[in-house]
């Protein structure tokens, strides 16, 4: 329903600049034309909006944002340390050993998006994030985690407090070969993380995150979060 | 774009919907009624109501207080609603809501002078606001 709200107001001023030509039904030809731009669509126009004889719209479609399940949508930059070669260690993918053999830990940045569904005060999603391992232990490498998270949050005003639990899969791949498809190194993760946001405006936040390791305790991760909200304060 | 999308409490203006007619404050609710041209079942009534809170607040057009004013006294009305989609439902905060009903007017033998609505019995406020509405010809209403 939300996008058949955006496709109408996309198409509102072009609408209002054509009226609908197609004759009504004699039960719809009234005197006010439709005054709300989220009655209009590409597919579907209503000649009148009084409840009853509109056929398009029905009653109540604004309560969408306050009804339908509350969604977040979330992009992220951050840091990560991760013991990416702890996971390489067998591999055979290796073509040159590090000076040092065994773990080798390195702060890459990363790019994460994902999207929770909150129901009163809850929320569980899902996530993917990646990051960047080349020119460090190995010339080329790459990293994807994805998983979920299920946490709790809590709303202080402007603030927001939460925190969750995230259960991944990490996917590495590290190589000193060019133009060779390394093999691929998977790994759980499990992270703990604290949550802060600050409401920017009713739909949106600012916040970050802050995360440690549950197998692996060297590990943490730190973020600036741009999320944005289907429910105004986060209802 | 996000920020200037929210309603603005008292501007009684919005991108979604023009505030025609006659405004007012209630509570956390700006209210725009106007009353539109009379159809064949009875007047109808046009409601934008913007959220000036950050919460949700409960609108409710099924249970809203309106009657006919006749010179024979006043009579009962009921919401135009064949397809029972009127119901009572939740504004998001800073957000905006419209609504155009027609009500049936109970027969009294005398013409609807006005049509009249508790606009604070939409939010449920304790504080009777009753708004009248002439009728526009004088022209009757079954």
């Amino acid at each position: 329903m939300r996008w058949r709200v955006i496709s109408g107001l996309l198409s509102a001023s072009s609408v209002a600049a054509a009226q609908p030509e197609a004759p009504c039904a004699a039960d719809s030809c009234l005197a006010d034309p439709p005054r709300r731009p989220w009655v209009l669509s590409d597919d579907c126009r209503d000649t009148t909006d009084v409840v009853g004889y509109q056929h398009c719209a029905r009653f109540g479609e604004w309560s969408a944002a306050a009804t339908d399940t509350q969604l977040v949508f979330e992009v992220g930059l951050g840091l990560r340390r991760i013991t990416a070669l702890r996971i390489d260690r067998n591999a055979s993918a290796r073509t040159s050993v590090p000076d040092a053999p065994g773990d080798v830990s390195d702060v890459i940045a990363t790019s994460s998006f994902r999207v929770t569904g909150v129901k009163s005060g809850v929320y569980a999603g899902l996530e993917v994030e990646i990051g960047d391992l080349s020119r460090r232990a190995y010339r080329y490498g790459g990293v994807v985690q994805t998983g979920g998270v299920l946490g709790v949050r809590g709303s202080f005003g402007r603030l927001e407090l939460g925190a969750e639990a995230a259960l991944a899969e990490r996917i590495v791949r590290t190589t000193d070969v060019e133009h060779v498809t390394p093999p691929t190194m998977t790994g759980p993760v499990i992270e703990l993380r604290a949550k802060v946001n600050v409401w920017v405006s009713p739909w949106l936040t600012l916040g970050g995150e802050f995360g440690a390791g549950l197998l692996d305790r060297s590990e943490w991760v730190g973020a600036i979060m741009f999320g944005f909200h289907t429910r105004a304060f986060g209802g | 774009m996000l920020v200037a999308c929210a309603y603005r409490a008292g501007s009684f203006s919005s991108w979604q919907a023009q505030f025609l007619g006659r405004n007012m404050t209630i509570g956390c609710v700006d209210v725009a009624i106007e009353r539109r041209a009379d159809q064949a079942g009875g007047p109808v009534l046009a409601y934008v109501i913007g959220n000036r809170c950050d919460r949700a607040v409960v609108i409710d057009l099924k249970h809203a207080s309106v009657i006919a004013k006749t010179a024979s006294g006043d009579a009962s009305t009921l919401p135009y609603d064949p397809g029972r989609e009127i119901r009572t439902l939740p504004l998001d905060g800073r957000s905006v809501a419209g609504e155009a009903i027609e009500y049936t007017v109970a027969s009294t033998g005398s013409p609807v002078q006005a049509i009249c609505v508790d606009a604070s019995s939409i939010v449920h406020s304790p504080m009777p606001d009753w708004q009248c509405f002439p009728s526009r010809t004088g022209g009757e209403v079954p």
